[in-house]
């Protein structure tokens, strides 16, 4: 048990949250008026600019994983982790040529789930929404143990209360809101999360002596540095795959496409890539420096706030060092939570509801059943958040779903046809191996694994029976 | 029951209440030795290691734990904390031992430990020393690694070539 200065107390942390949680309400208010259609409430009005597409797209990215578990990365596999975990960025400039082809091919598509239904029909369809839904859990999920872990640590507020606070907050403006809400707390968070980690990162810089913590390392964590380390090797093409399979499946990224206007999507993605890119690299840097510091990791997952606030604390910052902690994990979970919640909302509705159940929803419903289905999202995530597991094992244990989608998806998007069954069946295969590998060769695998078998299947399909993809009709069913 | 019967048995047990508490008041006061602890899985390593702590690592990581942290987190304030520390050798013997942590903490994770074995050992203040932790850290095999970074390479490498191809042969579609 340490109490450093920067240390804040639970009132602090409380009066944080709630001050955070009116305002990003108070927008989502204010931003919801425009939201008067399905349409509107969905997908921003189709009209998304640069500015706010591509500090949409950084700020979702900046998740609470790229805040808590890149440092977990750095402090486990050394310089190999932090650039393993930045890998992930190579996915959201890759989806800038992908999203050229999706406003191509769906002008008037809504949900990723759209796409699927066309290119692989109603079997690929339920496939693909079972294994989104149940990593878009997984996603929010470890972001609510993130937030949790992050106001114990910082705020000394109660696991649970600190995970209810943050999901309640979050809910309340996605459901008064839509995208139109996400959308703008998220260009406002992302300025937030860019300050904030800029004037940590100075402060790290300043105050850490680098030759004292590379001759720390070299002796005590000797394979930090080394340059073959099995373990971070591995991790680094896994979490390429990862996030590849992570941005071109889920429904975060293609609501984006569809919101922002033609030509912008391919640039706002490109350049969120980019200032993506070195976030967890700093994140990561400051979880490498724990053991010079004399800082005791008692978790792993708390890596990086417990070392920013030790680091504040030793430049004098006092209990403001903590504060400007809290609020930049804060904006940075929530500007993720938010879009999670909108994203697979839309999947229930759209895809779930009115596709697969066959059921009419008119702009007169829609607001009901949106905020039915944002409510059942929150609620199954923050009862299996109650666990508190350890935020890498939840997060790298769906390695191999996502990554099983990566060629199907690429297929459909550039490919005249493909052998339907081959695909799905290497999407089944590559789910099952990704996490056979995760559990029985090695953590860092199931990505790399799952995404190989169905890459294989998928090649195979091209050139065994294929048969074209039936003509996009780019309108959902059952929608009006 | 008779009642004599009855009155001897409440002597014959209040004197051996009287004789065990005199005899651990008695007893010298040592502080306590800290042992290292674990899941189900690490009790399992233990037995079968002849009852020696063990724990095996495949990335150079361990969370050495050797008391209830919840307490520590509980605790008003350090003061009424016992202070440890925690040291690491080479082998059983600490010939050439360092401290890697010291202070109230009862869990410490460590990373980056090379290939090979490693021991632990943990005390309360100048108490005696735990009976020492081996962690092996053994690395995935070098043949799967290379065929796997292999496999990640081509992968990695024919996915962002699908797509760039793709995206050079599609870009003038209407």
């Amino acid at each position: 048990m340490s109490t450093l200065a920067t240390s804040i107390n639970q009132q602090i942390g409380y009066t944080i949250i709630i001050v955070l949680g009116l305002i990003w309400v108070a927008l989502g208010l204010y931003w919801g008026r425009k939201a008067k259609d399905s349409e509107s409430f969905m997908l921003a009005g189709r009209n998304v600019g640069l500015s706010l597409g591509a500090a949409t797209a950084m700020a979702t990215w900046v998740t609470s994983n790229t805040m808590m578990v890149a440092p977990l990365l750095a402090l486990n596999l050394g310089i190999w982790g932090m650039l393993a975990y930045a890998c992930a960025s190579f996915g959201l400039m890759l989806f800038a040529p992908l999203s050229i082809r999706i406003k191509k091919l769906l002008p008037n598509g809504y949900t990723s789930g759209d796409f699927f239904r066309q290119r692989y029909g109603r079997v690929g369809w339920s496939l693909f929404l079972v294994i989104t839904l149940v990593y878009s859990v997984t996603w929010l999920v470890t972001m609510a143990i993130a937030g949790g872990k992050l106001l114990e640590t910082l705020g000394a507020i109660p696991y649970l209360h600190g995970m209810t606070a943050i999901m309640a907050v979050c809910v309340l403006y996605t459901i008064f809101g839509g995208l139109y809400a996400v959308i703008g707390t998220d260009f406002i968070q992302s300025l937030i999360i860019l300050i904030g980690v800029v004037a940590i990162g100075l402060m790290v810089f300043v105050h850490l002596d680098f030759g004292e913590i590379y001759a720390y390392v070299s002796e005590y964590q000797p394979s930090l540095l080394k340059v073959v380390m099995p373990v971070a090797l591995l991790a680094f093409f896994n979490n390429m795959l990862f996030g590849f399979g992570e941005v071109f499946h889920n429904n975060v990224w293609w609501s984006r496409a569809f919101a922002m206007r033609k030509e912008i999507a391919p640039k706002a993605f490109f350049i969120s890539g980019l200032l993506w890119f070195p976030i967890p690299i700093a994140a990561g840097f400051i979880a490498i420096a724990a053991g010079p510091l004399g800082v005791n990791v008692t978790d792993p997952s708390k890596v990086g706030p417990d070392v920013a606030e030790h680091v504040l604390s030793e430049a004098g910052m006092g209990a403001a060092g903590g504060a400007l902690i809290l609020v930049v994990l804060f904006c940075s979970i929530a500007s993720s939570i938010d879009s999670l919640l909108a994203a697979t909302s839309d999947l229930l509705v759209k895809d779930v509801y009115c596709g697969l159940f066959q059921k009419k929803v008119t702009d007169k419903s829609f607001r009901r059943i949106a905020t039915t289905a944002i409510l059942i999202v929150a609620l199954i995530s923050w009862a299996l958040a109650i666990s508190g597991l350890d935020l890498d094992v939840v997060l790298f244990s769906a390695g191999g779903l996502v990554a099983s989608l990566i060629w199907p998806i690429i297929a459909g998007l550039f490919w005249k046809g493909c052998n339907r069954a081959l695909v799905l069946a290497g999407i089944v295969l590559g789910v099952a191996t990704g996490y056979y590998f995760y559990f029985e060769i090695e953590t860092y695998t199931g990505a790399l694994a799952g995404g190989a078998v169905s890459m294989v299947f998928t090649i195979l399909s091209y050139f065994i029976h294929p048969k074209p993809f039936p003509e996009p009709d780019s309108v959902s069913p059952n929608v009006s | 029951m008779p009642e004599r019967f009855r009155q001897s048995r409440f002597s014959v047990f209040s004197a051996s209440i009287l004789f065990l508490f005199v005899a651990l008041s008695t007893q010298p006061v040592c502080a306590d030795i800290p042992q290292f602890t674990g899941d189900k899985a690490f009790e399992s390593r233990k037995a079968e290691h002849d009852g020696k702590p063990f724990v095996d690592s495949s990335d150079g990581t361990v969370r050495l734990t050797w008391g209830d942290h919840a307490e520590v987190l509980a605790a008003d304030s350090e003061s009424d904390l016992a202070v440890y520390q925690l040291q690491q050798g080479g082998d059983e013997s600490f010939a050439n031992a360092v401290t890697r942590y010291e202070g109230t903490d009862v869990v410490s994770y460590l990373s980056g430990l090379s290939e090979g074995a490693h021991f632990f050992r943990v005390r309360e203040a100048d108490g005696e020393w735990s009976v020492p932790i081996e962690v092996k850290v053994t690395f995935i095999d070098r043949r799967h690694l290379f065929f796997l970074l292999a496999v990640g390479f081509t992968v990695a490498a024919l996915t962002a070539g699908a797509i760039i191809l793709g995206h050079f042969k599609h870009r003038h579609d209407s």
